[in-house]
């Protein structure tokens, strides 16, 4: 009794103040998890889509948002039925080997993107004027120091701010005036660009599936969910925080595209964002050309960030749930020293080797889309399976029929891209 | 007489607690339950699954090092 009367409660005046109320402390996850998926590579790869192919692609993106949501509800739900992480469950029920076997795999994919972070901070904050040398290490401290509070609400609020940042991208898709008739039909019609099916373009369609659904986001938003503590009751309210993620996540991917498609119209050649920058800000006015090369510089900074946090946080949870540690931002560094060390190990580890001269980042960049590409639909294969164990969740939370519909679509959608894939690599003029 | 007309919900009832405030529920757990129920088709998918991943890992590892020059030239 006397437990029921000390939980802190906050009142309000109205039902429907409840209802707001009750989303808005069960919201956070799912905004978090689809934001930060619109990490560096993220920016890199939509913006390039649009320099290369204008408009044409957007149809993509519309198509990606079913899956984006049906796959992470899945997350979702299975967090708040176990309270546990992915790594865990995978662990508990398909045993040792397969456990340490996606372990594995998401360690290294999540590493080598990690890099491809913290290359585009160094990019980025070269272009405005801080050399590498510096803006590296002070990100990467920032980064550890923005987790080592102990407190998962610091973080969360801190984050969530962050991925608010991203609305500045409509503003600067705005400010170069496309053509929204166009970016319409676009979104809504499919259409392959005038070039034809060339390797490029295939290649280009794989890696924005590859970067719009990454294997690190089932980790992250399941351990992220069971951090939360997200009760029974809130499932409908981690049901519309993961839509509302969604459907921000990929308007801020069409804002990008939109971004990228200028220079497409204007015949400006860019090899990443940053160079795209400086060009916008020598070919438009004085003003708006200084804002959008600031806006773009910083905002490509941001995805970085995000990126970088929610990407460590799923190595690291995922890491303690396997070998058992403490693992929670509720901890404070003293009492969960194994959990905080992963993340800052994998943080300046990343962040050492884009300090390395000579790297040869392209490659990482690719290698990290290749590499997630591959091992993704087998992940959605675990989740699927967790998902209809039956034994363990019961009939209220396994997946319907209609739900195992869907995603074993999905997994086969996956899956023909990763052959795909798998055939460039092994042939690579096969659509040349 | 009571000339009371809002709230209709009674008042005890409005009120909104944090998850992390809350007590903590009893969640569904894997203990006693083994491992999963795995039928042969689904094993022997799981196990053509994984030879594929590490066989395609592999691949991509061999052409990231035919990209970075990291093979001898006899190689490629």
């Amino acid at each position: 009794m006397s437990t029921v009367t000390s939980i802190p409660k906050i009142r309000v005046n109205r039902p429907w103040q409840r209802t707001v109320l009750s989303f808005l402390v069960a919201f956070g996850p799912g905004l978090i998890v689809m934001e930060a998926d619109n990490d560096a590579g993220a920016v890199s790869t939509y913006m390039q889509a649009g320099g290369q192919y204008g408009l044409h692609l957007l149809w993509v993106l519309v198509l990606l948002l079913p899956i984006c949501y049906f796959v992470q509800e899945m997350v979702a739900r299975l967090g708040i039925a176990t309270g546990k992480g992915h790594a865990a469950m995978i662990y508990e029920r398909f045993g040792k080997a397969w456990g340490r076997f996606s372990l594995f795999d998401l360690l290294a994919v999540n590493f080598l993107t990690l890099i491809t972070e913290f290359a585009a901070i160094s990019l980025a904050m070269r272009g405005l004027g801080v050399a590498p040398i510096l803006s590296v290490p002070i990100a990467a401290v920032a980064l550890v120091g923005l987790i080592a509070t102990g407190s998962y609400r610091r973080w969360e609020r801190i984050v969530v701010i962050l991925c608010l940042l991203d609305l500045t991208w409509f503003i600067t898709a705005a400010l170069l005036h496309p053509s929204w008739s166009a970016a319409l039909h676009n979104t809504l019609i499919p259409s392959i660009p005038s070039t034809g099916k060339t390797g490029d373009l295939v290649f280009l369609i794989i890696a924005i599936v590859g970067t719009t659904i990454a294997p690190w986001q089932l980790f992250f938003q399941q351990s992220c969910v069971a951090e939360k503590r997200l009760r029974f009751a809130d499932l409908k309210w981690a049901r519309l925080d993961t839509l509302i993620g969604a459907v921000f996540s990929i308007l801020v991917a069409g804002a990008m595209m939109l971004t990228g498609a200028f220079a497409y119209n204007h015949h400006l050649p860019f090899t990443d964002p940053a160079q795209l920058a400086q060009s916008l800000a020598t070919v438009l006015p004085h003003r708006s050309g200084i804002f959008l090369h600031h806006a773009l510089l910083l905002l490509m900074v941001n995805a970085a960030v995000l990126g970088t946090t929610a990407i460590s946080l799923a190595s690291a949870w995922a890491y303690g749930e396997v070998a058992g540690w403490q693992h929670s931002l509720h901890k404070k560094p003293t009492e969960a020293p194994g959990f905080y060390a992963i993340y800052a190990l994998c943080v300046f580890a990343a962040a050492g080797i884009v300090l390395v001269p000579h790297l040869p980042l392209q490659l990482v960049i690719v290698s990290v889309q290749v590499f997630a590409g591959l091992i993704l639909p087998s992940a959605i294969i675990f989740l699927q399976l967790l998902l209809n164990d039956r034994a363990l969740l019961g009939d209220r939370w396994v997946n319907r029929p209609w739900n195992n519909w869907i995603n074993w679509s999905i997994v086969a959608i996956l899956f023909a891209l990763s052959l795909l894939l798998a055939a460039q690599i092994l042939v690579p003029n096969l659509f040349a | 007489m009571s000339t009371i007309t809002t709230p209709t919900v009674p008042n005890e009832d409005l009120y909104v607690i944090h998850p992390l405030d809350d007590v903590h529920e009893q969640k569904c757990t894997s203990e006693g339950l083994g491992l999963m129920h795995l039928t042969p088709t689904v094993r022997f998918a799981l196990t053509t699954l994984r030879v594929y991943l590490i066989a395609m890992t592999l691949v991509i590892l061999y052409r990231i090092a035919t990209l970075a020059h990291l093979l001898p030239e006899h190689v490629h």
